[in-house]
């Protein structure tokens, strides 16, 4: 195992990153199918990483339950048996009553819960930081409730330069500073190709030097 | 032409960074010290985990979302995860117990390997325990899990510091209802306002990898973040070129840039 | 505790107040609706245009990137899309990036029952979930069929008339994304073909997709409910989120409120000269 992290993991990542970068700025005509190749392989790869998901959701449950995790078997049982029932019922017959029910009437429900719950939080944590302490927050105060009503149809029957003034905002107000976080964001991601291609980084095949 | 069009200057600016890449990993290697400035996130480490002793309580660590095997959200994770080696280490020493929730699978080596591995220097591997990071299904049962444990445990200190999306609000604000100290980081642009609101420290952008880099320590990271100072003056140089020359109706720059 | 005045209570609000006026406000409007004007704003009209300008025969990608729980912001503007489409004459692909698109795919159905009237396989394909994200995306702008050797049901993509069509970016008219993911085939198609891309965010990702509206990226946006309900106000098809907007109102007007009264102690101090 130690040979093939270190030389095979070390070159494979070359390889793959020249293919796929040659493909994108050389106009070489073969290159093309062998890029193609390539990115299937990483697209049978993500779906190999949901099976890889699947096992270690139910070894690490199972070993909770078999353990008798305080304070944790309990639910562990729970996701363990939803899982083999959906499961089931979806290798039956996706498209089965049964498992419609499921999805429809559990998952979605539950999903939706957790999703509108964040509502909540939002209001919860804006009573609490929206507070005009000193002249920068009285600023950010000022224009989070101008978007909030430029969002809002009410905002335009309160008074009309809401959403003149949130459009702005919205727009050239803030696009300069965004666009130079998307920059930022950019040349980070290309510091970590580099790290890959460079075998510095080795936190996705386990870590270790 | 052998390069297609369009991508011209593209692969010189890529292949340019490269170099520069190289030749301050190289710099470091040889001696030069580029010191990464003082990230206040990171320097709260220690007084997170140093209140979680005070208070014999826990602290709470999640390092996003997604996939580690992911371009969107791979890089960010596994940064997230070279900043809780730090915090395991700090955790370890003063005793107080590290709680993990995860949902990013492919991680779960990697995750258990850096927190053991703290454990180890510290001499401490015997209070490491498997128990205390948990796996948990997707985004949204991270969501109710994460805040039936805050409210349980009532932890002194918790990090969110990854790839985070909707759920930052939900779990910064559990922290917040009872008064956990929070240190955060994310590259994920619209999250970072609802973080900067909601937690005591904040990783912003490229300062969650210049905190990483700063935790790794080793050329390969640092170098790559000083070379990136070049890189920003020269598309700084860029961007008040093109602001100057645009009013004038010079395009040369949009022209050149563009081949 | 009895020397507080209301501005102390007021500084540590109990949030089971406010989290109950929520439900409150929240639930009112959907009961008793208002119906206050929707203002359609130049993103949301840019998008319905380039739907309207969509010719007979065209083919048109839709990735449903929304989960369930996103459903009450993008399905509304969803069913415009696909309504207006349909009117248009245009055949639709519809693929997704989230594990229940099956179930999005279902409610969609529910919605737009047209879509039942449609030849499927000619007209419309539903080819269901793929992963993989840029890499895929990238790979389907070459080949669709070796990311989808089959659709949801599991005709084998060969035996659907429409993919042997569409099966490169050149052959799609247009790209349309659902709640987010645009990156990628702004990125894969947009960029390196010139595929005209557009869709609909949820209202969080509003000003992260801004810049790609302002540099031309896309070719159109309509973010959240609301820009759900101005595609309902432009189709002239009010329906679930333009009744949300009344809710939308009434919750951001308590907002704006409960702001302003965790204010107030800060200003009552300082006004009083204290801490």
């Amino acid at each position: 195992m130690s040979f093939i992290k270190s030389t095979a993991f070390k070159y494979i990542p070359v390889i793959v990153f020249a293919v796929i970068i040659a493909d994108y700025f050389f106009a070489i005509a073969s290159l093309g199918s062998v890029a193609e190749i390539l990115r299937q392989f990483a697209v049978v790869i993500s779906n190999i990483a949901l099976g890889l998901g699947v096992i270690s959701l139910l070894r690490i449950h199972g070993k909770n339950v078999q353990r008798r995790l305080e304070g944790r078997w309990q639910y562990s049982i729970v996701t363990v048996v939803t899982f083999v029932t959906v499961f089931v019922l979806g290798i039956i017959n996706a498209n089965g009553d049964q498992y419609t029910w499921a999805f429809n009437h559990v998952y979605t429900t539950l999903q939706q819960t957790m999703y509108a719950s964040t509502g909540f939080f939002i209001v919860s944590s804006a009573y609490r930081a929206f507070r005009a302490r000193n002249i920068d927050a009285a600023l950010l105060l000022i224009a989070g409730c101008i978007v909030v009503f430029t969002n809002a149809p009410i905002g335009e029957v309160i008074w009309s330069g809401f959403p003149v003034i949130g459009d702005w905002l919205l727009g050239p107000g803030q696009l300069p500073g965004y666009r130079v976080l998307m920059l930022i964001a950019g040349f980070g991601t290309i510091v970590y190709a580099y790290r890959v291609i460079t075998g510095n980084e080795r936190g996705f095949f386990g870590g270790g030097e | 032409m052998i390069l297609k069009e369009g991508r011209i200057v593209a692969f010189v600016l890529l292949f340019g960074s490269f170099v520069l890449y190289y030749m301050f990993t190289k710099m470091i290697q040889q001696g030069k010290a580029f010191k990464i400035r003082t990230l206040a996130a990171l320097e709260a480490l220690p007084e997170a985990v140093g209140r979680c002793a005070e208070m014999g309580k826990p602290i709470f660590y999640m390092p996003g979302i997604g996939s580690s095997l992911s371009l969107s959200s791979g890089a960010y994770i596994l940064a997230g995860i070279t900043i809780l080696g730090r915090l395991a280490g700090f955790a370890a020493k003063a005793g107080v117990k590290l709680r993990l929730f995860t949902v990013t699978i492919d991680a779960m080596p990697l995750i258990q390997e850096t927190i053991k591995n703290a454990y180890a220097i510290e001499g401490k591997v015997e209070e490491y325990s498997d128990d205390d990071i948990e796996l948990i299904a997707n985004q949204s049962s991270l969501v109710s899990r994460y805040i039936g444990a805050v409210q349980r445990e009532q932890p002194a200190a918790a990090c969110l510091i990854g790839y985070l999306a909707y759920e930052s609000v939900v779990l910064s604000e559990a922290g917040n209802i009872i008064g956990a100290m929070q240190i955060s980081g994310t590259v994920n642009l619209y999250q970072i306002p609802f973080l900067v609101a909601s937690t005591d420290y904040t990783l912003i952008m490229e300062e969650l990898f210049a905190a990483a880099a700063a935790v790794s320590g080793d050329a390969g990271a640092v170098g790559p973040i000083a070379a990136e100072d070049v890189i920003k003056f020269v598309s700084l140089g860029i961007m008040i070129l093109g602001i100057v020359l645009a009013p004038l109706g010079i395009t040369f720059l949009v022209d050149l840039l563009g081949l | 505790m009895s020397d507080q005045n209301i501005f102390d209570r007021l500084d540590k609000l109990d949030r089971r107040i406010y989290y109950w006026l929520i439900v409150i406000v929240i639930t009112w409007p959907l009961i008793s609706p208002i119906g206050l004007p929707i203002t359609v704003k130049p993103s949301s009209r840019a998008l319905y245009d380039g739907l309207t300008s969509v010719q007979e025969g065209d083919v048109v990608l839709i990735d449903i990137f929304m989960s369930v729980s996103t459903w009450p912001e993008c399905m509304g503007g969803l069913v415009v899309e696909t309504n207006t489409l349909i009117d248009q004459g245009a055949k639709l692909v519809y693929i997704g990036n989230s594990v229940d698109v099956s179930r999005s795919w279902e409610r969609l159905k529910e919605l737009v029952p047209r879509l039942e009237t449609l030849e499927y396989g000619s007209d419309v394909v539903f080819l269901g979930y793929y992963t993989g994200e840029d890499a895929a995306a990238a790979q389907m702008a070459v080949d669709m069929s070796s990311i989808f050797p089959a659709d949801h049901y599991g005709t084998p993509i060969d035996d659907l008339p429409l993919m042997s069509e569409a099966n490169s970016a050149t052959d799609y008219a247009m790209v349309l994304f659902t709640a987010e993911g645009e990156v990628k085939w702004i990125q894969q198609w947009g960029e390196p073909y010139g595929v005209p891309v557009a869709g609909m965010g949820i209202a969080m990702k509003g000003s992260a997709l801004a810049p790609y509206l302002a540099s031309g990226d896309i070719f159109g946006l309509a973010v959240g409910v609301r820009g759900a309900a101005e595609l309902e106000a432009l189709a002239e098809m009010p329906a679930t989120a333009t009744k949300t907007m009344d809710a939308i109102s009434s919750t951001h007007l308590l907002f704006v409120i409960l702001i302003i009264l965790a204010n107030l102690p800060i200003l009552y101090n300082k006004i009083k000269g204290g801490s």
